[in-house]
């Protein structure tokens, strides 16, 4: 039995060259059903259970610091360990995020800072605005577009919000849609939606809750592709320093209109993106909540290079960031830091489990080995 | 502390690159003997878990290969026997022809599609498209380049991938010396 097991793998690799060469039907099929069937298997998550599996009374056994776990070459943080958090500060110049305003740039041209709530709803009727909660929302019903159109400063046109670093802010359009903004990013929509279609625009990334109106699709538009909906949640990264633009589908369903003449279609738990320059495309499947916790003021990462944290980093926290040896950056992480916290409570997490460094000087992060 | 091995050859593997490289696919071949996709899961974490605690050494790859293709087998197997309802899935898991042909058939692939899968977007697509049969002509209008650059690039992906089969006895991931 295992001689012929033996002898099937050896002769493996000649029928894998006979496949490419000369590619039959019957294997071609066969091919892309077992294709569909990997598809169905998330190894990374398989790999986490089967890590807890056969490591978990050790780790339970293990004293405080064993809340943080080194997986491999991976690293899993966990920042819900109290005796830890308090050593971090110690060590650390103290950081919390920055705290910028978020501004709203009105259709006159008007800019207005949403922190000064007050003064923006005695200029704008129909506009609630909670700063506390980050929110701001725009009234849904038919009466409020005449006191729109009633008012001095405000024409029914586009107004455009900027957040800041270190800050996340969500708005209620029109329509009822909620938009999620991230840090340092830029939401450009309409006051009040009219004609064929909902059209925003956003620089950075932000979460959508679209209202359903399969009359009146709603499109989302990046400097790289537009995408088009008609009722779901989804989220769209479209940072400037990222190589390519991702939008991760969590329900509903999204089309991507005009990839090389073709429109692409996405499921839920699928991710498309795009590169910005060689326009090349791909669709994943992904653990959506990966690219969703912003919202909640975390970061949750598996198997994610140190550049992407240090990027995340520079848009919440006021720090330059200067890395001493490039190849640092694709050291690979997995687990959750929270971002509304001291800085040093991430920096900390990091060096725990890595051989990296990190020193705060003069405003400036320094990473090396 | 938490870092784990396998020993094959003179080699070094971690358990993680292993696990990644060869659990899908494990999945895949117990599942069409017990055709059933949740116990084959099933099976194959316990085939990896006996696989973690034996800290066996193998020999070189295709011993390694043998080793983790005939546990399966076997985990399915014993499945199979303790349900007895199914048993004729056991009459097709005992003929040793068919299942040798399970084996060749699936590492093939899976050598195919790890091959496939290093390759750059673009020639991906032109390799999976003309895996289906598409002439070169049918690729460069649908992928909308030139028939020459689509010409190029898939011979150059042929070389790339034949070179990768040739060294089959590596496991096409890189060992952790």
């Amino acid at each position: 039995m295992e001689e012929k097991f033996r002898q099937a793998i050896e002769e493996a690799g000649s029928l894998a060259d006979k496949m490419l060469i000369e590619p039959q039907e019957e294997f071609v099929s066969e091919f892309n059903v077992r294709k569909s069937k990997l598809a169905r298997i998330n190894v990374d998550k398989k790999w986490i259970n089967f890590w807890w599996r056969v490591n978990y009374k050790r780790v339970v056994s293990m004293s405080a610091a064993a809340a943080v776990i080194t997986i491999f070459s991976t690293f899993l943080l966990n920042f819900k360990n109290d005796g830890f958090e308090q050593a971090v500060v110690q060590n650390h110049v103290s950081l919390m995020p920055a705290t910028g305003s978020v501004v709203l740039k009105l259709a006159s041209g008007e800019f207005v800072e949403l922190d000064s709530a007050a003064a923006i709803e005695n200029k704008l009727s129909g506009v609630t605005i909670d700063a506390q909660k980050g929110v701001i929302s725009y009234a849904q019903d038919k009466s409020s577009k005449d006191l729109f159109a009633n008012s001095k400063v405000f024409k029914p046109e586009y107004n455009e919000l900027s957040v800041p670093k270190g800050r996340s802010f969500s708005v209620v359009l029109s329509d009822g849609t909620k938009v999620w903004v991230n840090a340092l990013s830029k939401l450009y929509y309409p006051v009040e939606f009219d004609g064929a279609e909902r059209r925003v625009k956003i620089e950075g990334e932000a979460f959508f809750e679209v209202k359903k109106n399969e009359k009146i699709p709603f499109v989302v538009e990046t400097k790289t592709y537009s995408v088009k909906v008609l009722g779901t949640k989804f989220n769209v990264n479209a940072y400037s320093e990222e190589k390519s633009v991702a939008t991760t589908l969590v329900s509903g369903s999204v089309e991507i209109p005009g990839v090389n003449g073709a429109s692409v279609k996405l499921t839920p738990g699928k991710q498309f993106k795009m590169d910005k320059e060689t326009k090349n495309v791909s669709l994943e499947d992904v653990d959506t909540e990966l690219y969703t916790s912003w919202m909640n003021d975390v970061l949750r990462i598996q198997d994610s290079n140190l550049e992407l944290i240090l990027n995340v980093i520079k848009r919440r926290y006021d720090v330059e960031v200067v890395v001493q040896d490039l190849s640092l950056l694709n050291e690979k992480f997995t687990g959750k830091v929270p971002l509304n916290d001291n800085l040093s409570v991430i920096l900390e997490q990091l060096e725990k489990v890595s051989d990296i460094k990190f020193a705060i000087e003069e405003g400036r992060l320094i990473v090396r080995r | 502390m938490f870092k784990h091995y396998i020993l094959i050859g003179e080699k070094k593997y971690e358990f993680k690159e292993v696990f990644k490289d060869f659990f899908a696919s494990q999945v895949v071949f117990a599942g069409k003997i017990v055709k059933d996709e949740y116990i084959a899961e099933d099976i194959v974490q316990d085939v990896f878990l006996k696989l973690w605690k034996s800290n066996a050494t193998y020999q070189n790859e295709i011993s390694f290969k043998a080793y983790l293709y005939l546990s399966t087998r076997n985990k399915c197997i014993d499945f199979l026997r303790a349900n007895k309802l199914k048993a004729s899935n056991i009459e097709l898991a005992m003929d040793i022809e068919e299942e040798a042909n399970l084996v060749l058939k699936e590492e093939a692939f899976r050598l195919l599609e790890k091959a496939i899968a290093q390759l750059a977007p673009q020639t991906k697509s032109i390799i999976l498209l003309s895996m289906e049969g598409l002439s070169i002509q049918e690729i460069s209008e649908k992928l909308n380049i030139s028939v020459n650059t689509v010409k190029t690039l898939k011979s150059r992906a042929y070389k790339t991938l034949r070179a990768n089969f040739g060294e089959i006895f590596i496991l096409l991931l890189s060992p952790f010396l």
